[in-house]
């Protein structure tokens, strides 16, 4: 990123270095007649030189194609991307076809339905489920569950947590019989220990803690699920702004798919359904 | 010798709201040629279509006795204002002769591109040697004496008329040189859905700013999709994805339509070199958005003009990015929106880009749905259309709200629905 490496003559970076172009961050927004005027060359003198800077600085990042831009992928490498991509089972056969094989990763998945149908039920196995070890299909992370209604009951967490390692064990005997020991060091417990648990009691906690979200991920890297138990409740009465709520649900959206795609991971965001329609503009 | 002297002439406009603003036009002209250059009075209501078209109208009313009527105008004004007001000025003139009125109505948006412009045909026969003389009569027939008439007048029908003189093939040959020949930015076309090119005149508009707008689930990224399947096998293409919408297995399904080769695996050669040109960008909020466009700037001004060039820019949702910042009691929302929307016109006018933009809608009076961001986004756009689904079945519409080569719909978008209009029932399922 420095001057002194660009593939240009002594004296054209003699006079870059004394006009004060240091790096070639500050080059880049200059138009030619610019440079021509502070450095008294020529334009083509200076159209060359600019040119140099913006290919030394494509020809640095690795990728070709993010010569262009950084964090641009192509699309070919994005199918192979998605095709390598692991899933969260959600332990039922027919909710997994329909997903394409279970929720995805770097993707948001919404879930709605009528009070009672089993949404929370659904959020808690899938903090439990995503922390299956990688010998088991899963993937091995640690989950976020954050509780907007207090609908989170520890006991039936435990009785989950049981069940999975249950389960495993089946199929441990089913197929393999010589993995005895990784699954005896897992108990309920430690499944309970790697989920995260924030409570909300109103909308501004909502909207910090999305924000201190950011954070907190970087500290715990093994987080693969954030899991948001009716993401709308604080949203739904006294609200006297419309617009306002709008504004914050989308900019709330727009914050958890900026986290799945940076740290690639999965959101689950449950979300009730009641008869009057709303066109939220919530996806 | 008063003729010859330049006239300065200077309208008051009220708007509705009691806002007075003045537009200034100077003029000369002897008798048959009239040249007047046009301006706003700076601010904010000198771009409003209204007065603009009220200056124009002012100036052809002084310039009506001669034949030739040369506009001068910034490029801003000549394509979505100028004209629409010259296809409605043009119905009110009641000239005897035919032939004044097609020679009447010339703009510019530069004085050496006039000169191309306003070519009539014979001119360009040492050329073109397929502009011969019963063609030429061909053409005559319909009031086309120059390129300008060619491009204005309806291809389709001409083409259904030339079936019976001529073949049609000769018609679509001197199309292609027209558009290609002549390096007129925007008449260059890039192709999608048949449909929907057949509704824009001829596809997506280089050099122009398309936007689409719809309810959720309309289809809009699907067209974007195929869109930039269809570009890609040429030209790069960049698709900034604000809601992740973007599905490479969609684009590859697109392209297995496309490609027509039998092995599997030269198959995927192609698919690999066509997809290497789309690139996929996630952006989140609106600066981000602004950092990857002028990154795009600096990359397009250094890049070499051979090779692969972008020609395709998509920006998925810019409703998304832009309502978190609209409408509270700041002002700076509007602000944003305004100058990345100028910031997109540039890129695709500069560099010669596609720019499309998809938006989405809002409620509006009376139930019905409008397009979101509000008014001051409706004049930015060069182009909108409006895609829906016919609830129930699996058809969806598309109607055009705004065409800079088709004459001004109505003013207000209250009654889409009602609008038959450019109206296309595309009667396909997105499947």
């Amino acid at each position: 990123m420095e001057i002194w490496r660009l593939p240009i003559s002594a004296s054209q970076r003699g006079k870059l270095i004394s006009a004060g172009y240091t790096s070639l961050s500050s080059l880049s927004s200059l138009s030619p007649s610019e440079l021509a005027r502070e450095l008294k060359v020529s334009e083509t003198e200076a159209m060359d030189i600019l040119k140099a800077a913006s290919h030394s600085r494509g020809a640095e990042t690795s990728n070709a194609s993010c010569s262009i831009l950084e964090g641009a992928q192509s699309a070919w490498d994005m199918l192979h991307d998605e095709e390598s991509l692991m899933h969260i089972t959600t332990s039922s056969a027919d909710l997994d076809n329909i997903l394409g094989g279970g929720i995805h990763c770097k993707e948001v998945t919404e879930i709605g339905g009528v009070p009672g149908i089993g949404k929370t039920q659904l959020g808690m196995q899938i903090a439990v489920n995503v922390q299956i070890p990688h010998d088991f299909g899963g993937l091995g992370g640690k989950a976020i569950y954050i509780d907007t209604e207090g609908s989170f009951m520890v006991g039936r967490a435990f009785q989950i947590a049981e069940a999975c390692i249950e389960d495993m064990s089946e199929y441990n005997r089913f197929l393999r019989k010589d993995f005895q020991e990784c699954k005896i060091n897992m108990k309920p417990e430690d499944i309970l220990e790697n989920v995260f648990y924030f409570r909300i009691c109103s909308y501004t906690e909502q909207i910090a803690l999305i924000n201190y979200l950011d954070k907190f991920i970087s500290e715990h890297k093994d987080v693969k699920v954030v899991v948001v138990d009716s993401v709308t409740f604080h949203f739904r009465q006294d609200f006297d702004d419309m617009a306002l709520r709008t504004r914050v649900l989308s900019g709330m959206a727009l914050k958890l798919m900026n986290l799945t795609k940076k740290f690639s991971l999965a959101v689950v965001l449950l979300n009730q359904a009641t008869i009057k329609h709303t066109e939220a503009p919530f996806n | 010798m008063e003729r010859f002297r330049w006239r300065h002439g200077c309208e008051e406009i009220r708007e509705k709201d009691g806002k007075k603003d003045k537009g200034e036009y100077w003029h000369w002209g002897f008798e048959f040629l009239t040249l007047c250059f046009c301006f706003g009075s700076g601010g904010q209501l000198a771009t409003t279509p209204a007065v603009k078209a009220r200056l124009l109208s002012a100036a052809l009313f002084i310039a009506g006795g001669s034949d030739h009527v040369v506009l001068v105008a910034p490029y801003e004004v000549v394509e979505p204002y100028i004209r629409p007001s010259l296809w409605a000025l043009e119905s009110n003139f009641q000239a005897e002769d035919e032939l004044k009125k097609r020679r009447r109505l010339f703009s510019s948006f530069s004085i050496s591109s006039l000169v191309k412009y306003m070519a009539p045909l014979k001119n360009l026969e040492t050329e073109y040697p397929i502009i011969d003389p019963s063609f030429r009569k061909f053409c005559a027939s319909h009031g086309i004496f120059s390129v300008e008439d060619f491009l204005i007048h309806d291809l389709y029908m001409l083409a259904a008329f030339a079936e019976q003189d001529i073949s049609s093939e000769r018609l679509k040959e001197m199309i292609c040189i027209s558009h290609g020949g002549m390096e007129w930015n925007c008449w260059k076309m890039l192709k999608g859905i048949n449909m929907i090119d057949l509704l824009l005149g001829g596809g997506i508009h280089i050099g122009q700013l398309t936007e689409l707008v719809g309810p959720s689930s309309s289809g809009k990224t699907q067209v974007c999709l195929q869109t930039a399947s269809n570009v890609a096998s040429n030209h790069m293409v960049l698709y900034i994805d604000t809601s992740n919408s973007f599905s490479p297995e969609r684009i590859a399904y697109f392209l297995g339509k496309i490609i027509d080769v039998a092995s599997a695996q030269a198959k995927n050669q192609i698919l690999q070199k066509v997809m290497s040109n789309i690139l996929c960008h996630s952006v989140f909020d609106i600066f981000a958005m602004f950092d990857v466009l002028h990154q795009l700037e600096s990359h397009l001004r250094y890049q070499d003009a051979g090779g692969c060039q972008m020609r395709l820019l998509i920006v998925d949702s810019i409703s998304l990015l832009i309502s978190p910042v609209l409408g509270s009691s700041s002002t700076q929302g509007r602000a944003l929106m305004l100058s990345a929307g100028y910031l997109l016109k540039k890129l695709a006018h500069q560099h010669n880009l596609a720019v499309l933009v998809i938006n989405h809608t809002v409620g509006g009076e009376g139930g019905c749905s409008k397009p979101a961001l509000g008014d001051s986004w409706k004049s930015i756009p060069h182009s909108r259309l409006f895609l829906s689904c016919v609830r129930g079945s699996n058809d969806y519409n598309a109607l055009i709200l705004k065409h800079p080569s088709m004459d001004q719909p109505l003013q207000d978008d209250t009654s889409i629905g009602s609008r038959e209009r450019n109206f296309i029932d595309l009667g396909i399922g997105i499947d």
